[in-house]
């Protein structure tokens, strides 16, 4: 076999002969251009893969917030339908939780069961935590939580009938179940309104509250009567 | 510096195997010295791109590996979209040696030899590689890197034998 090795060796001489020196240089720069293409492509598929990893966990953590939404109510009336007009402005006391969303870190309250039978207006939802302060009015509820400690209703949940509307801010408009929603603010504060039969149910909520959302308020709202 | 010390270690290596690279690259390529400097830039670049992972191990190994890749690719693509000769091709870059007449027909034997072929018996009887490191190379058993040799020997003497009787019968 060395004949075979004589022979390759010999033909590799020759056609190696007569070549230029090589342009080691050229190479180097070759090489650090490819390297250079390779970190890029390396970064651009990072991103890819943040990117894809933040819209999958969005995509769970809406889920989950949905599913926690379908599960809390006992036997109250369901979400108006759809909405009649696009939402407007986000009322001027605070960033209203309109938009908010739970996965976001803001807390959200939650409807429940009202057993409470309370006078000329009457809701079948309340929120979770809060109880009518006695005496309730003939045309005014006044709902706080048990921890808050304050006369000033501006931290209070206040739900008043009334003949005529109120002119409220930066107003949304939502259709449901045959009523039509009003959501503005009103000195300053989240506000609801409703026309039920020939009254106007007014929903106050805290000065600068996050936790109501529209939805979560216009279902409130829609579970309430006055007699 | 990183990028600094895999400059110039990368350059030693070249100063020191590239010579080498060429003259593998030109058995594989029968002495199409273009298509073999193609070859030799490729491993070389893929070389300096992974330096700091190959180093240790040897870049030289790594750097034949992937010509002999390379050279088995680039055949692979040939055969499935040949080239068309439009006009006359240029010959190897031969030196005027009176011999020139064997190193065309180790050329020919060369090129009539299949890429596989070729590749093993550049690998084992130019680089002296062990059956087992040829193996490696190539990804495939021993037993075909045993017959492929067989095949090779077999076929290049055959072809040698024919020249010589055709010169013979010539002269």
């Amino acid at each position: 076999m060395d004949d075979v090795k004589r022979l390759l060796e010999g033909f590799a001489d020759r056609a190696a002969e007569a070549l230029p020196d090589a342009d080691i240089e050229a190479d180097v720069t070759r090489g650090r251009r490819a390297l250079r293409r390779v970190k890029r492509r390396r970064r651009v598929a990072g991103v890819l893969c943040v990117a894809a990893v933040s819209a999958l966990a969005l995509a769970i953590g809406n889920q989950v917030k949905w599913w926690g939404n379908s599960s809390e109510v006992a036997g109250g009336t369901s979400e108006p339908e759809k909405t009649a007009a696009p939402r407007t402005t986000a009322p001027a006391a605070k960033p209203s939780s309109g938009e908010t969303m739970s996965m976001f870190g803001a807390s959200v309250v939650q409807l429940v069961a009202n057993k409470q039978p309370w006078n000329t207006i009457d809701c079948t939802l309340t929120p979770k935590g809060w109880a009518a302060e006695n005496p309730i009015a003939a045309n005014r509820v006044v709902l706080s939580q048990p921890k808050t400690r304050t006369a000033d209703s501006a931290a209070k949940v206040v739900l008043q009938a009334a003949p005529q509307a109120r002119s409220l801010s930066a107003v949304r408009v939502a259709d449901g179940n045959g009523k039509t929603f009003h959501i503005g603010t009103l000195d300053g504060r989240l506000t609801g309104q409703v026309k039920l039969t020939d009254q106007w149910l007014l929903v106050e909520l805290p000065t600068g509250t996050v936790e109501w959302p529209d939805d979560v308020l216009r279902r409130f709202m829609d579970s309430c009567t006055v007699n | 510096m990183r990028g600094g010390d895999r400059e110039a270690e990368f350059r030693e290596y070249l100063l020191a195997d590239r010579t080498r690279l060429m003259r593998t690259a030109l058995l594989l390529t029968a002495g199409d010295v273009h298509t073999a400097e193609d070859l030799v830039q490729t491993a070389c670049t893929r070389v300096y791109v992974h330096w700091h992972r190959i180093k240790h191990e040897g870049a030289g190994p790594y750097a034949h590996r992937i010509l002999v890749n390379a050279f088995l690719d680039e055949r692979r693509r040939a055969g499935r979209h040949p080239e068309v000769v439009t006009a006359e091709t240029l010959e190897p870059r031969l030196t005027d040696v009176p011999d020139q007449t064997d190193t065309l027909a180790i050329r020919d034997a060369l090129l009539d030899l299949a890429p596989r072929q070729r590749a093993v018996l550049v690998l084992r009887y130019f680089q002296d590689l062990d059956v087992a490191t040829c193996a490696r190379i190539l990804e495939c058993t021993e037993g075909t890197v045993k017959s492929q040799t067989a095949k090779a020997l077999k076929r290049l003497k055959d072809l040698m034998s024919e020249e010589t009787d055709r010169t013979t019968g010539s002269g």
